[in-house]
């Protein structure tokens, strides 16, 4: 998966020229007026050869004699200003158009002063709700003069990370008539900065890697489709006949176009807009081809696209280097290529604004100037023949491929990686095409081929060896259905503090586990002897020091995929390892004097019988006596409905105080020892036979619990509480679909008594000193005691049967969730041969369960307690299943 | 149970011991760091450069998934600003290697970091406050943007624009449907917009002296029907005036008629106000809702009358409306008389 590693591992190419992209084209620069920050958003030629530039600062300049031979003579004149950015410009009848932030405006200068005097709104319908990200790009405009504008999507707080569409068509391209009509044309785009057309009058369009995009893509854009980030859904007649709003998290069901490219991230990270290349060979031996503007890394890239079964996809290559922050390419009669620069708020390689002018100076770089796809392979067409055939060697061939996760996360990683094998390298006869053959090339994944050691007849090395080619499709065979950028379970949601945890340990160090011999105590290191703690009475940790036999403490409860917290101390020589399921462990132990990261260091994922492990990144162990965070993400293997393994199980990240150690281990088999097969859920086992330990503060959180939705019944209607009935003195108010209790003591209870067989379901929070009870089956009435089955919600009340309780007949000591936390709740209640069971699970895992073999409550109604004034629950998604 | 230990998490890595250096290789050159006495350098060096490298270069020891930031070249996921780069560190980017440092760190030594982040990386194009304050000096300035509310806790318009005079008053209008929603006297605009990321809104310096009603300017479009919405034009700064152009677009979206709005500077005896003219090309009647004879339109002021103007062309209506303070014009017949009387003898000199 480390990619760079195996570069790493080319044969030294020490004895070849080195190519520079200097010796080929030149970059200069463009001077503005001092003090006048020129942040280009768009850029293009009036019909007199002058270069319009539209700026992020609503200003319009005009450059004259933009060719001029000395850059100082391309006099800049301010012809408009006080627009509200201009992230897009098009002369169109000798006339400047500039896309606004809120308005696509024509500019004109009507007495003919040489300033614009008149600002003419040619469309303003597109939404803006005043979000900052909410950029508006452009402008190409098609043989029927319609205009393509594509708008941002804004980052709203506190979870800035969704790109959401606050208003209509943020995250689509609208096509704007010459008349000024507005028609949504395509959507799913986050931030696409950068929009074109090519010869053929194919749309052309990246966006910008983060939330759904894996990298920067290059679109094909194709009208009505979905192009890949799902907050614009929202403006499809879909989603608004049905009033459904886009999952920021969740990836839809539905069909997506395939960028043509998808560029490497270690090439780009903020694509800019595109241009075909001049095909009359002014701009060197790339005509016909993309030159691509990128501003974090402040160069221009190279596109060369081809069809393949009827779809654009191709290669990507460098072309210029060291040019500032690139957003904008155009290209002059004479094939200067003028790049507009900007980086404020951004970030990019300097100049920072300005123009920059890359020219080729007439030398022919040795180069892959085509890259053309093969059922197993390459065709590369070079601009100068080989030397000779002698460097045709499979070994100066180096390739991977790779796919990415679709997902709400920011970016993906190359996954998947696997190097390809080289079978063949050969030449034409006249030597100017290489023909590289892979024994597993496949479709749905990028390939990276790297050449090495190659000469040119006239003795140069290749300017650049490596390019990346999006093989969406193979020339033949089935068509292929997996795309590039992959559905994967969408990432663990970010937590807010203490939420979706539960906690363990807490209050009750053995309640939740099978083990009752390991000891609570408050741990030192021993001052005569730091092979072992002192341990004194107290509740700091729990140790198995001195425990004979050995013993691993493991859970009662089991769990599938989760976030698990565990901190631990070790003695001189201590160890111990964390296991999830008892099947996949982390090792945490003192390395002693061993200097390289190893199976024996802190955070290693111990190895199955064939399964390697993997040594951690880095070293983490703080010394003898010292507390370590552990945090992983844990994902449980997958069975399909036969119960056959379809995925294996992952360490997605292991930290060790915050430190990343482990990332995306695959886990394909469990580790040595382990007995059972493999499931989705497990228990957690802290070992207790590697030495001595000490661990603490224990905390599980599931991941992706589904939230269950099918033959639920909503128990509150919004803002009423019809069809319930209020017992005692509580208050209960029902807003904003949150039910709050207050007062006095008192029941809300449905107005239904037969409730029998259900599942009950509510995510609540109690309050510091609160106290509340769920009730099932009960009968309720003013003056008599309350009959039924109770389930208890108690964080911190003095109360010791704390949330998850069955009342009076099982008890929860420990405190799973904390006081003003929100926490998931469902119970089920079913009778059944054997008696009643209610079952009590708490964000997904069962932490209760009790069996009632004297039935005395067959059914009765559903209501909350209010148990003091002074408690506050708060419930929402109240909902009911019954259960047949 | 409790947690055990707090956890003093500042120095999270160790660095792993540098190996001996052969002899006969000469030792590296030191690593020369300008910012090295920056309060923050410890830090970095501790939490950040085992991936970011000890000079910010993305060249750190760890191997990870992805290129770590090159913080000398300046790229950032959620800009530059060092707001957004101290959010990153205290959050992370979950998805990426980039973890959060909410629980190891003081948020003192997070902006310090920031700010320390940021200084490795290019310059900065400064926005000098000063160069963001739109001036106007010899004719008037008209600029687009993002306004800010007009009262406290009201909303912001996202779509505005703002005229600004020579005579010190500037107009702010509200484009969606081309309203004026306030005139304010002293200083202009600050672009706000042009600093950080962008797509701040603009800020007025002047201060609000009319906040005009919606309805103000209905007593003169009235009769012409249902207008179902206005539609800006264009904007103009043609003989030393402002104009916005906008159409009254009625049912079916037809163009009911276009109207050309000079809001200006008035002055006279009653005191400063401000006018606004409008001169009215019909468009298209609308044969659906005939035109009411607003009640108050025995009291228009029909300049091109009055004032002795030529309209420019035989089918446009030229009316203007003055506001002055304490009086909301057209008043009380009295006092109309008596401004219509100032007006033209201010209109005769």
């Amino acid at each position: 998966m480390f990619t760079s590693l195996l570069f790493v591992a080319l044969p030294s190419a020490a004895q070849l020229p080195v190519a520079n992209e200097a010796d080929y084209t030149t970059v200069d620069y463009l001077v503005p007026p001092e003090h006048a920050e020129v942040e280009v958003g768009g850029m293009d030629f009036l019909p007199d050869g002058r270069l319009a530039l539209s700026t992020r600062r609503g200003q319009v300049w005009i450059v004259d004699d933009p060719l001029a031979k000395d850059p100082k003579d391309a006099k800049f004149h301010l012809f408009a200003e006080g627009l509200q950015e201009g992230l897009g410009l098009h002369v169109v009848d000798g006339e400047i158009c500039v896309v606004q932030r809120a308005e696509l405006s024509r500019l004109r200068d009507t007495d003919h002063d040489g300033t614009c005097d008149t600002v003419e709104t040619i469309c303003n319908a597109w939404g803006v709700s005043g979000n900052y990200h909410e950029f508006a790009y452009g402008l190409p405009v098609d043989r029927d003069g319609n205009f393509y504008v594509s708008l941002n999507l804004g980052f709203t707080e506190p979870k800035w990370w969704h790109g959401r569409s606050l208003a209509p068509y943020r995250g689509w391209i609208v096509q704007i008539s010459k008349t000024g009509a507005l028609k949504p044309f395509a959507f799913g785009f986050r931030s696409p900065c950068g929009l074109g057309m090519d010869d053929e009058g194919q749309l052309l369009l990246t966006d910008n890697q983060g939330d759904w995009e894996p990298v920067c893509p290059l679109y094909v854009v194709k009208p009505n489709q979905f192009h890949g980030a799902p907050a614009s859904l929202a403006w499809t007649p879909q989603y608004q006949e049905t009033k459904t709003e886009p999952s920021l998290t969740n990836p839809p069901d539905m069909p997506r176009v395939a960028p043509a490219l998808w560029m490497p991230y270690g090439w780009t990270r903020s694509a800019g807009d595109m241009r075909t290349i001049p095909r009359d060979g002014s701009f060197g031996p790339y005509g016909g081809q993309l030159a691509l503007a990128e501003l974090t890394n402040g160069l221009v890239l190279r596109a060369d696209l081809e069809r393949v079964r009827g779809e654009s996809q191709g290669a990507c290559l460098m072309l210029r280097q060291r040019v500032g922050s690139a957003i904008r390419v155009l290209f002059g009669k004479d094939g200067t290529l003028f790049t507009g620069l900007t980086n404020r708020g951004w970030g990019g390689l300097n100049p920072s604004s300005g123009v920059a002018r890359v020219r080729w100076n007439g030398r022919m770089p040795f180069e892959i100037q085509h890259v053309h796809l093969l059922q197993d392979g390459f065709e590369l067409t070079l601009t100068e023949p080989l030397a000779s055939n002698a460097a045709l060697d499979p070994a100066n061939v180096l390739a991977t491929q790779y796919h990415y996760d679709w997902w709400w996360e920011y970016g993906s990683p190359e996954r998947g990686t696997r190097r390809l094998t080289t079978t063949s390298l050969a030449a034409s006869a006249d030597r100017r095409k290489l023909l590289v053959h892979f024994s597993d090339l496949a479709a749905g994944e990028v390939a990276k081929v790297k050449l090495s050691g190659l000469l040119s007849q006239s003795g140069q090395a290749l300017l650049h060896e490596e390019f990346a080619y999006t093989v969406n499709q193979l020339p033949e065979g089935p068509l292929c259905d997996t795309p590039v950028a992959r559905v994967v379970p969408p990432p663990p949601a970010r937590e807010s503090g203490a939420e979706g945890w539960l906690r363990v340990c807490y209050g009750d160090a053995f309640e939740m586990w099978k083990q009752s011999r390991w000891k609570l105590s408050d741990i030192e290191l021993d001052a005569s002897d730091a092979t072992k703690f002192a341990l004194k009475d107290g509740m700091g940790a729990l140790t198995n020091q001195g425990l004979a036999p050995a013993e691993d403490y493991t859970s009662s409860f089991v769990f599938g995929d989760a976030k698990v917290h565990v901190e631990c101390a070790l003695p001189k020589g201590g160890a111990t390892a964390v296991s999830v399921h008892g099947r996949y462990d982390i090792l945490l132990a003192d390395p002693g004097e061993e200097k390289t990261q190893s199976l024996r260091s802190l955070g290693a994922v111990l190895p199955g019988e064939h399964f390697a492990g993997s040594p951690p990144l880095l070293p983490a162990f703080k010394g003898p006596g010292q507390w370590h965070d552990l945090d992983f993400f844990f994902r449980a293997p997958r069975f399909d409905a036969s119960g056959r393994k379809i995925a294996n199980a992952r360490f997605e990240r292991v930290m060790v105080d915050d430190v990343l150690l482990q990332n995306q281990i695959e886990l394909t088999e469990p580790v040595q020892g382990a007995s059972g097969p493999e499931s989705a859920e497990g228990p957690l086992v802290i070992r207790g036979g590697l030495g001595i330990c000490a661990v603490g503060g224990i905390m599980v959180r599931p991941l992706d619990v589904p939230w269950p939705a099918e033959g639920w019944h909503a128990l509150l209607a919004p803002d009423e509480i019809e069809g319930w009935k209020t017992i005692g003195a509580a208050t209960w108010k029902n807003e904003d679909k949150l039910l709050t209790t207050g007062g006095k003591p008192g029941f809300l209870a449905t107005e239904r008594d037969d409730f029998a067989n259900l599942e009950l379901r509510a995510r609540c929070k109690i309050n510091d000193g609160g106290l509340a009870n769920l009730w099932l089956r009960a009968s309720i009435a003013e003056g008599a005691p309350p009959a039924g089955y109770a389930v208890r919600i108690n964080a911190s009340h003095p109360d010791p049967e704390k949330t998850g309780s069955i009342v009076g007949h099982a008890p929860r000591k420990v405190v799973l969730a904390p006081a003003d936390t929100w926490f998931d709740l469902v119970v089920r209640c079913e009778s059944a041969g054997e008696g009643t069971r209610v079952t009590v699970r708490m964000n997904g895992v069962v932490v209760n369960e009790w069996l009632d073999t004297a039935k005395p409550f067959a059914k009765g109604r559903i209501a909350l307690e209010q148990h003091h004034e002074g408690s506050v629950l708060e419930v929402k998604d109240l909902a009911v299943r019954e259960i047949p | 149970m409790p947690n055990p230990l707090p956890l003093v998490a500042l120095l999270l890595v160790q660095q792993p011991p540098s190996p001996a250096p052969a002899p006969q290789v000469p030792p590296p050159a030191p690593v020369i760091d300008v910012h090295a006495q920056h309060p923050a350098r410890a830090l970095f060096l501790a939490n950040c450069a085992q991936c970011h490298g000890e000079n910010g270069d993305g060249h750190g020891t760890t191997k990870l998934d992805r290129d770590p930031r090159n913080f000398q070249a300046g790229g950032f996921s959620y800009g530059n600003t060092p707001e957004a780069i101290a959010r990153t560190i205290t959050y992370g980017i979950p998805g990426s290697p980039m973890p959060s440092f909410e629980k190891a760190l003081k948020d003192e030594q997070r902006k310090l970091l920031a700010e320390y982040v940021l200084l490795l990386g290019p310059e900065q194009p400064k926005t000098d406050p000063k160069d963001s304050v739109m001036l106007v000096t010899d004719k008037p300035v008209i600029v687009r943007g993002k306004l800010p509310p007009i009262v406290e806790g009201g909303p912001a318009f996202p779509r505005g624009l703002m005229i600004g005079t020579p005579e010190g008053l500037s107009f702010e209008y509200r484009v969606d449907d081309v309203r004026l929603l306030a005139v304010l006297k002293g200083e202009f605009a600050d672009r706000a917009d042009w600093r950080g990321r962008g797509g701040d809104a603009l800020v007025p310096l002047g201060k609000a002296v009319f906040l005009p009603k919606e309805t103000e300017e209905s007593w003169i479009f009235a009769r012409f029907g249902r207008i179902v919405r206005r539609q800006l034009r264009s904007t103009q700064v043609l003989g030393g005036r402002a104009h916005v152009v906008y159409d009254l677009v009625g049912s079916n979206e037809r163009r009911i008629a276009t109207v050309t709005e000079t809001p200006s500077t008035f002055a006279c005896t009653l005191g400063g106000g401000y006018a606004r003219r409008f001169e009215i090309e019909p468009g298209v009647p609308d044969p659906q809702s005939a035109a009411t004879s607003h009640k108050v339109s025995g009291a228009l002021v029909e300049l091109s009358a009055r004032r002795g103007l030529p309209s420019p062309r035989k089918d446009l209506l030229v009316l203007e409306e003055i506001t002055l303070p304490g009086v909301l014009w057209p008043a009380e017949v009295a006092e109309q008389k008596k401004l219509v009387a100032t007006f033209e003898k201010e209109s005769q000199r």
